[in-house]
């Protein structure tokens, strides 16, 4: 939707936040916090409430002062500095519109403030609002916008001042889920067109996963894991990551002889903990690395455990079945659809379950 | 890829809903009887008694009225009266601001008790209110002796009854404005300040404007109140005619006295003055709910 390019010149700028910490009261929001932004990339914060997500890019603006680190912008170390003169777009979760001034005169704002000529201002703003496709709307006041129409004003204020950055704080919080489907591809192709460095907060990983080039995923004050979402989704670092990224099935289990026992089933340890016979494990599955075999099928194979069909949801590309195991567990399941086909699955059918692939995690030594 | 554009561009606007009237209940003649009630009780506590001034003020005919209205202690007390009306909307305007501002938008430990103290003149009477600027600034007052070297009067003169008025009407503008810029929070201001605004800048165009309503709304309520005011005024002012007597003071001397006209010719322009005031408070919160209101209407539909 994007017919012409507003800005090639705008600089790629890079974003370094170096052992950032920070607390509110006696709550350790941010612990010692580093992180690279790439120029030019679309970078997530993902995390749940509380992880300190928001405080980060609160951090990067200026808009909330760190209590130990720096932030360098660019070339310009920031730690310190201003809001005004850090040189960034920021759109708010509930977009901070100016509620007494129309559409255009809020896409104005900031060159108005910097009393830039008046002719220069109308163009600005008269090109923003086609590329924002909100044409029809200048003379609108906000209160009289949909969500998504306030969503693309509020973006559109951010950049007209042609920041060097763009920081997003759950821009697609507030909109029901159509209208975040639609404009979270939207995001998407706006920021390959116009290429400026953006970071985004969400607690959404679906979201986090499908628009950025990289994820941060936080938790507690602390990053636990940086990566493309191809890596953290296939290799998560740690057990929270593996849940917080989509629906888990777990199972706890132990080392014998360098393979991983649990509920019937068994997988190859990673190889570093291979040795250590005994440990703690704890296999992960999400619902498409398990399988489903009819029960009467034939005798019960090694490397799984019997359940009962609890509940079929055959809606969609592909069939999630729920599961009920002999001690009252639920377990997880998602079928290609010519496999639930193949298997006639009726509800209260036994079956046996078997793992395709496992993500293993194994507990550290604890006395 | 105008595909997408096309959906966003047909997303639902806002459109006001009507809000429908509730349907009466009970019987017709129980309803007729407490509606006559209460307004019976209307017209017996509020209509008559008000009537009654006017019916006072005009017994002995116009030329009566007009006279007592000019005559050279009427005309000081309401210059007083003015006096103190100009002095607490000036200071309340620059005060309540600056003190909603502080409560709401810094972390100054002193916060809390500012936001106490703001019910101090509602809550204590305003007679306790005069008698403790009597003892602060009168003769024998803490600042009695330096006040009295400097030969500056304070009590029994003019700067009492303003520092009266002003104590009697200092939480007014202050607690709106606490008000909504509680609720709007500082998201816009913050947005501004992501847009380069300077604080000058960021007051003038964004904190302003979303105030001015709760501004004016708190000074009509000022306004009035420093009108009327009476307990305070009448122990710091010492009551001395055409000296510092204000128009309620005037008043209350003349009716003491059995002036009634003059008593309440100088009562018509007070009261004209507290309709007035009525009607500007209704018309002001009738313009804040309906921004309020369409605000609302577009939050539930987004």
């Amino acid at each position: 939707m994007i017919h012409h390019i507003p800005r090639t010149d705008l600089p790629r700028t890079d974003i370094a936040v170096e052992g950032v910490s920070c607390s509110f009261g006696g709550f350790q929001a941010l612990a010692d916090v580093s992180l690279d932004v790439r120029p030019g990339e679309l970078l997530a914060l993902l995390g749940p409430s509380g992880s300190g997500k928001t405080t980060l890019l609160r951090i990067i603006a200026g808009l909330e002062q760190a209590d130990a680190g720096s932030v360098r912008i660019g070339e310009a170390e920031m730690s310190g500095a201003d809001v005004r003169s850090r040189g960034i777009g920021f759109v708010f979760q509930h977009y901070a519109l100016f509620k007494h001034m129309t559409v255009a005169d809020n896409i104005g704002f900031s060159m108005r403030m910097r009393k830039a000529p008046k002719a220069e201002i109308a163009a600005r703003a008269h090109e923003l609002l086609s590329l924002f496709r909100l044409d029809g709307l200048a003379a609108r006041y906000p209160d009289e916008l949909s969500g998504g129409q306030r969503q693309r004003v509020a973006l559109a204020r951010a950049l007209a001042s042609s920041p060097s950055i763009l920081l997003l704080d759950e821009p697609f919080g507030a909109l029901d889920a159509r209208v975040r489907q639609e404009l979270r591809r939207w995001l998407r192709r706006l920021h390959d067109d116009i290429g400026v460095t953006t970071v985004f907060v969400t607690h959404d990983q679906e979201e986090a996963l499908e628009v950025a080039d990289r994820v941060v995923i936080m938790n507690a004050g602390r990053i636990e894991q940086v990566g493309t979402p191809e890596e953290v989704f296939a290799n998560p670092a740690n057990e929270f990551v593996m849940t917080f990224l989509g629906n888990v099935n777990v199972f706890h289990g132990r080392i014998e002889g360098g393979r991983v026992h649990a509920h019937g089933m068994v997988m190859d340890a990673p190889e570093q903990h291979a040795g250590r016979e005994q440990a703690a494990a704890k296999a992960y599955f999400r619902p498409h690395e398990l399988d489903i075999e009819r029960a009467e099928s034939g005798a019960e194979a090694d490397n799984s455990f019997p359940a009962t069909v609890a509940f079929v949801n055959p809606v969609g590309p592909n069939v999630k079945v729920e599961l009920r195991t002999s001690d009252g567990e639920t377990v997880f399941v998602e079928l290609t659809r010519e496999r639930y086909e193949s298997l006639r699955l009726t509800k209260d059918l036994p079956v046996f379950v078997s793992p395709r692939t496992a993500t293993i995690f194994v507990e550290d030594y604890s006395i | 890829m105008a595909d997408t554009a096309d959906i966003l561009a047909v997303e639902p606007t806002v459109v006001p809903v009507p809000v429908r009237a509730h349907r009466p209940v009970g019987s017709p003649v129980a309803r007729r009887v407490l509606i006559g009630i209460a307004v019976g009780w209307l017209l017996l506590a509020l209509a008559l008694p008000f009537a009654s001034v006017f019916v006072a003020a005009f017994a002995e005919g116009v030329p009566a009225f007009f006279a007592a209205l000019v005559q050279p202690d009427a005309v000081h007390a309401a210059y007083l009266t003015g006096l103190g009306v100009l002095a607490a909307v000036s200071f309340n305007v620059v005060f309540g601001i600056l003190a909603a501002w502080a409560v709401t938008r810094t972390t100054l430990p002193g916060r809390g008790l500012i936001t106490a103290l703001l019910d101090l003149p509602i809550a204590v009477s305003p007679v306790i209110a005069g008698l403790m600027f009597v003892l602060l600034f009168g003769r024998q007052g803490w600042f009695g002796s330096l006040l009295s070297t400097l030969d500056v009067k304070v009590i029994f003169a003019v700067p009492g009854i303003l520092i009266a008025t002003v104590f009697v009407t200092l939480p007014f503008v202050a607690k709106e404005v606490i008000g909504v810029l509680q609720e709007t929070g500082p998201a816009e201001e913050e947005a501004a300040a992501t847009l380069g605004a300077s604080r000058v800048q960021t007051f003038l165009h964004i904190v302003l404007p979303n105030i001015r309503w709760a501004v004016f709304y708190g000074l009509v309520l000022t306004a009035a109140r420093a009108l009327g005011e009476f307990g305070a005024v009448s122990v710091v002012s010492g009551n001395l005619i055409g000296k510092t007597q204000t128009l309620p003071l005037h008043i209350e001397r003349a009716y003491a006295s059995y002036q009634t006209t003059a008593a309440f010719a100088a009562a018509v322009p007070l009261t004209v003055l507290a309709v007035l005031t009525i009607v500007a408070q209704k018309l002001l919160a009738h313009f804040a709910s309906r921004r309020r209101g369409r605000a609302a209407l577009a939050e539930e539909s987004s």
